[in-house]
């Protein structure tokens, strides 16, 4: 993004003839004739004749770095997904192959599945994993 | 007449200018003048590094012989 301000506006009339073949050289002296500015120079885009008149406008551009997008809503939705997985899991009746290994699970903390960026206590990650599922995952641990 | 777009450069300033200070302005090719002296000032302070763009547009043409 770019902000403009204006510094300068001036016009001119050509006092002598400059064709699109040549460099045409916009000075911009201070003090004694020293140039303020790097070479700005450029071939005009049509022939220029004795008595023409110009406006020679000159502005300030100032870059802007665009902001650094943040996605909050996404993890904000990773957590609303892992809060209904554990909601669900509260609700849901535990299968009769993780009943007996939940012990296992409620040991070994974080859960390596579980991966928002919430803090899930190994109590929760348990009933998420049974109201989903982690039957085989449990059997792997 | 509407203006015509003779040119338009981006150049870096590369020294301080006070808005208190005149700039000149006018063209040239090569060392010859084509144009006389404007003398004007800055509407703000320049420091060396900012970036300036110039445009220059025809806005009027030269009265045609008869």
């Amino acid at each position: 993004m770019e902000s403009i301000t204006k510094i300068g506006e001036v016009q001119l009339e050509v006092t002598g003839e400059v064709k699109t073949s040549e460099e045409l050289k916009v000075m911009l002296l201070w003090g004694w004739g020293a140039e303020t500015t790097g070479k700005l120079s450029f071939n005009p885009s049509e022939d220029l004749k004795v008595g023409d008149g110009l406006k020679v406008t000159i502005e300030k551009v100032v870059i802007i770095p665009d902001p650094i997008e943040e996605e909050p809503e996404e993890v904000v939705a990773e957590a609303g997904e892992c809060q209904e997985a554990v909601a669900a899991g509260e609700g849901a009746e535990p299968s009769p192959e993780t009943e007996g290994v939940v012990g296992v699970i409620a040991d070994t903390e974080p859960i390596p599945e579980c991966e928002c960026s919430c803090t899930c206590t190994a109590e929760e990650g348990e009933q998420a994993t049974i109201g989903t599922e982690g039957t085989d995952k449990t059997e792997t641990v | 007449m509407e203006p015509i777009l003779i040119g338009q450069v981006e150049r870096k300033v590369t020294t301080d200018v006070p808005a208190s200070d005149e700039l000149r302005a006018l063209l040239r090719v090569v060392w010859t003048a084509k144009s006389g002296e404007v003398v004007f000032n800055p509407a703000e302070d320049l420091k060396r590094g900012d970036i300036i763009r110039v445009t220059v547009e025809k806005v009027s043409e030269a009265p045609k012989a008869d």
